[in-house]
């Protein structure tokens, strides 16, 4: 993936051998590159935590209310949910693929699970492993036609994220569901252990598991080499049908899970009106990318980067501008992600 | 310098061209002349220096050192467009047609002007060609001989006076060949200087008055063509004097074969294809571009699920439906082409060695966790024997190695891969002299383990050093079987460029 986040081409700058004997101009190449190597990688490790510390000290400047453990309470249980959806696409865009049936899969956990809690009154466990069981099947579609048939994921996830949509309609017999949730559940995702919301734990629980997985399991090693040279992954020996199968379920699973919990915190659900995670958790995962390891999608880059999202539209919120100038600051920010990622991407080399 | 009458009637002239590249010196001080109505033939086999000499002619890339004159006078070529400008076109290897479109819009492709004019300029460049009623069709449907000309027809659309034409004839039949050479007949007889780049020796000396032969980046000889044999171009191109080929007398090594290759076919590329490999021992693949070396080495790795015939390791009949079958039953492979086909430059050299290899360095068999430290100390463990400098790069990305050291990796990932069987295509491809050393001792060593060992290699040098026997292919079979003692570099390049 590493390539196509960054654009940068394959082929080397190097400067034009000067020197007389070869070794000479070997050198002076490769010392050049690493200088080059060395200054983006510092300004990608310093880069992104000094813009989201800038942010935390021109709303505590500008908005008030802004600084209080109130309002750090409520960006940490805003940021919990898009960040258990954003850290599913990180793993999927580890692979190298795309997955835009983000927002589909989410609003249909969210009223499937509002639909079965309340007019139908199951429990909430007998709720969640048939939400779930539903997620990891539009996983497991997704994954076969990318991985299997080899589909492009952008038209393949965007396809059936617009069947889910029209999904939340029969779900829901085009009723908006409000109240009538289990107390128990509705409690859970409400409350907090001392400061730090439950919810936040979760995302928490969550964000361990899957930097394990990406970083240290025999999967995510596999997913890191189908996305950073399918061809390369394929002649080691890797399946990467099978690697494709399993990110688009882990990313499936992740989102039905938060779409899960924003009915129970939402105590309200109708078609079209979950968790607005699509734009958020591509910039949040591409602004990831730009820090800690550069280059490469990363699980804790992703949690830095949903901060960053949610302390945004938290100080707009506060400052009292107007909704729809979020929509622009979220496009802003996802454009900046990208461009530099591509700023401080090392991804060139001598040979 | 000489004086202006001579200067003046050459069409082109390089002096003393060299150029570098990281751990290459692809040319050294290369002169090379055309005249204007002249077709010379530039041979030599792959990395003596061809696409070297006509990349720079092209534009492509600026020598280190040494110049480049154009009817005389001195150019500096910033781009290949400047070259383009200077009146020098270059038809490529590849066809780079675009099928959809027709043949007349592909020959102006690129080109800006009114419409009208370009169809007219295409339609009189296609006429001197002999293709002109073809001209609406889509350049998909044509024939490969056709598509050839219409590559041919782009060039000289542009009015160029230098054609440099790079292995033309390559996948052409007899007939189709008959064709372009007609082309280049004309080309020649309206006074254009053509740079005739090829392999098939018959052709070089049927059409070149001249031919230039470069051997290690340096010409070695330039000669007129008139009553030159086949033979002795093959020679010169190979190098040092060639004995006649002995009869080959095959010594039966020791020991049932741990590899058995019986029958084997890939389509569309390789017809036949036998062979078995006894314990202890290297062969050696040798052959022109696309004789099917690659195609044999890639099947027996997993990775052509479309083929025929039989394969056995030790005494198992073998699938090699899939990389993941043909490794269960033993087979490593090294790929050819590293940066494209081997390294996953986001991977550190310890994830690269083990990625699929990794039950044990895990924190417990059944649990799919790596614990890096274990893997590192393993992998700098396997690294140190392969004499990698600077030594503990196992944490270290990949993509921060040189490509010797990158290729040590990845024996060192066949060697940690428990294989008895190594299939290993052009093992020291952009690879520095002392590294090519280290990788051939350790190559002998794979098989010194009771496996066996099937490399291919474009470098005859490098197959005379390491191989037991050497097996030449030439389109799509085995032509010939040298004996160790027989394999020296003047004979496989002979076999190979003459077909035995």
């Amino acid at each position: 993936m590493t390539s196509q986040l960054t654009g940068a081409e394959p082929g080397a700058t190097a400067p034009a051998a000067s020197g007389h004997t070869l070794e000479q101009g070997q050198d002076e190449a490769s010392a050049w590159l690493e200088r080059q190597q060395r200054r983006r990688r510092l300004l990608g490790q310093v880069g992104v935590p000094v813009v989201a510390l800038l942010l935390v000290v021109v709303f505590s400047i500008i908005a008030d209310n802004f600084l209080s453990v109130d309002n750090f309470q409520t960006i940490a249980s805003d940021a919990a949910l898009p960040a258990i959806v954003a850290i599913g696409l990180t793993l999927c865009l580890a692979a190298g693929e795309f997955d835009l049936s983000l927002s589909g899969v989410a609003g249909l956990a969210t009223v499937s699970a509002a639909q079965l809690l309340s007019p139908m009154n199951l429990t909430t466990i007998s709720a969640i492993v048939i939400v779930l069981g539903v997620g990891i099947l539009i996983g497991m579609a997704n994954g076969f036609l990318v991985g299997y048939l080899g589909l492009p994921a952008l038209i393949v996830t965007i396809a059936v994220g617009a069947i889910l949509n029209g999904a939340q309609y029969v779900v829901t017999d085009s009723q908006q569901i409000y109240g009538g949730f289990p107390e128990g559940l509705v409690a859970f995702c409400r409350g907090s252990v001392g400061p730090v919301p439950n919810l936040a734990l979760i995302a928490l629980v969550v964000a361990v598991l899957a930097w394990l997985t990406l970083e240290h399991s025999t999967l995510g090693r596999h997913v890191r080499a189908v996305g950073g040279n399918p061809v390369a992954a394929r002649i080691a020996g890797i399946n990467n049908a099978r690697v494709k199968l399993y990110v688009f379920i882990l990313s499936a699973a992740l989102t039905t899970l938060a779409g899960f919990l924003f009915a129970g915190k939402q105590t309200t659900a109708y078609p079209l009106s979950g968790l607005d995670v699509l734009l958020p958790s591509f910039a949040a995962c591409f602004i990831g990318a730009a820090m800690f390891k550069i280059g490469e999608f990363n699980v804790p880059g992703t949690i830095v980067g949903v901060m960053i999202a949610t302390i945004t539209s938290n100080g707009l919120i506060l400052m009292s501008v107007p909704a729809y100038a979020s929509y622009f600051f979220q496009g802003a920010i996802l454009l900046a992600a990208i461009l530099f990622a591509r700023l401080v991407s090392t991804e060139r080399s001598l040979t | 310098m000489t004086g202006t009458s001579l200067a003046e009637e050459m069409a082109l002239e390089v002096r003393s061209a060299t150029q570098y590249y990281p751990g290459v010196q692809a040319l050294t001080e290369v002169d090379f002349t055309l005249r204007a109505g002249e077709v010379v033939g530039l041979v030599g086999h792959n990395g003596a220096g061809k696409s070297t000499l006509t990349r720079i002619i092209a534009g492509v890339e600026r020598p280190v050192s040494g110049e480049v004159l154009v009817a005389g006078r001195k150019m500096t070529f910033a781009s290949p467009r400047d070259a383009l400008d200077a009146g020098i076109a270059v038809v490529p290897q590849q066809l780079n047609l675009v099928p959809s479109m027709s043949v007349s819009d592909n020959i102006t492709l690129g080109v800006s002007g009114r419409r009208r004019d370009l169809v007219e300029r295409a339609a009189r460049v296609a006429g001197t060609l002999g293709i002109s009623d073809l001209l609406g069709r889509r350049a998909g449907d044509c024939a490969a001989s056709v598509q050839r000309l219409v590559m041919i027809a782009r060039a000289l659309l542009r009015a160029p006076s230098i054609v440099l034409l790079d292995e033309p004839t390559a996948a052409l039949h007899p007939a189709e060949v008959k064709r372009v050479f007609a082309a280049i007949e004309r080309m020649r007889s309206e006074g254009l200087g053509v740079v005739f780049i090829s392999h098939r020796l018959e052709e070089v000396l049927g059409f070149c008055s001249r031919v230039v032969v470069l051997r290690h980046g340096g010409v070695v000889a330039e000669r007129e063509t008139t009553g030159m044999p086949k033979d002795e171009l093959g020679e010169l191109i190979a190098g040092r004097k060639l004995e006649a080929l002995a009869e080959s007398e095959v010594v039966e090594p020791e020991g049932a074969p741990v590899l058995t290759v019986t029958g084997l076919a890939v389509p569309p590329v390789v017809g036949r294809f036998d062979v078995d490999l006894r314990p202890g021992e290297v062969v050696g693949l040798a052959g022109l571009v696309g004789a099917g070396m690659s195609e044999v080495l890639e099947c027996l790795a997993g990775l052509h699920r479309e083929y025929k015939g039989e394969v056995r390791v030790g005494d198992e009949r073998v699938s090699l439906r899939s990389r993941q079958a043909s490794m269960k039953a033993g087979i490593a492979y090294i790929p050819d082409d590293r940066s494209h086909n081997g390294i996953i430059g986001n991977l550190t050299v310890a994830t690269t060695a083990t990625l699929v290899n990794d039950r044990d360095y895990r924190v417990m068999s059944r649990i799919p966790l790596v614990v890096a430290k274990r893997e590192q100390s393993a992998v700098d463990a396997v690294l140190s024997k392969l004499d990698i400098r600077p030594a503990s790069v196992a944490r270290n990305r990949i993509s921060t190695l040189s490509g010797g050291n990158q290729q040590k990796v990845l024996i060192a990932r066949a060697l940690m891969s428990g294989a008895r069987v190594f299939i290993i295509n052009e093992p020291t491809e952009g690879v520095d002299v002392a590294a090519k050393r280290d990788i051939h001792d350790r190559i002998r060593e794979m098989a010194g383990a009771g496996g066996a060992v099937l490399v291919a290699s474009s470098e005859p040098d490098e197959l005379a050093d390491l191989c037991d026997r050497v097996l030449v292919m030439y389109e799509g079979r085995i032509v010939l079987e040298l004996p160790g003692h027989e394999a020296t570099p003047e004979a496989i390049t002979k076999a190979c460029l003459v077909g035995a």
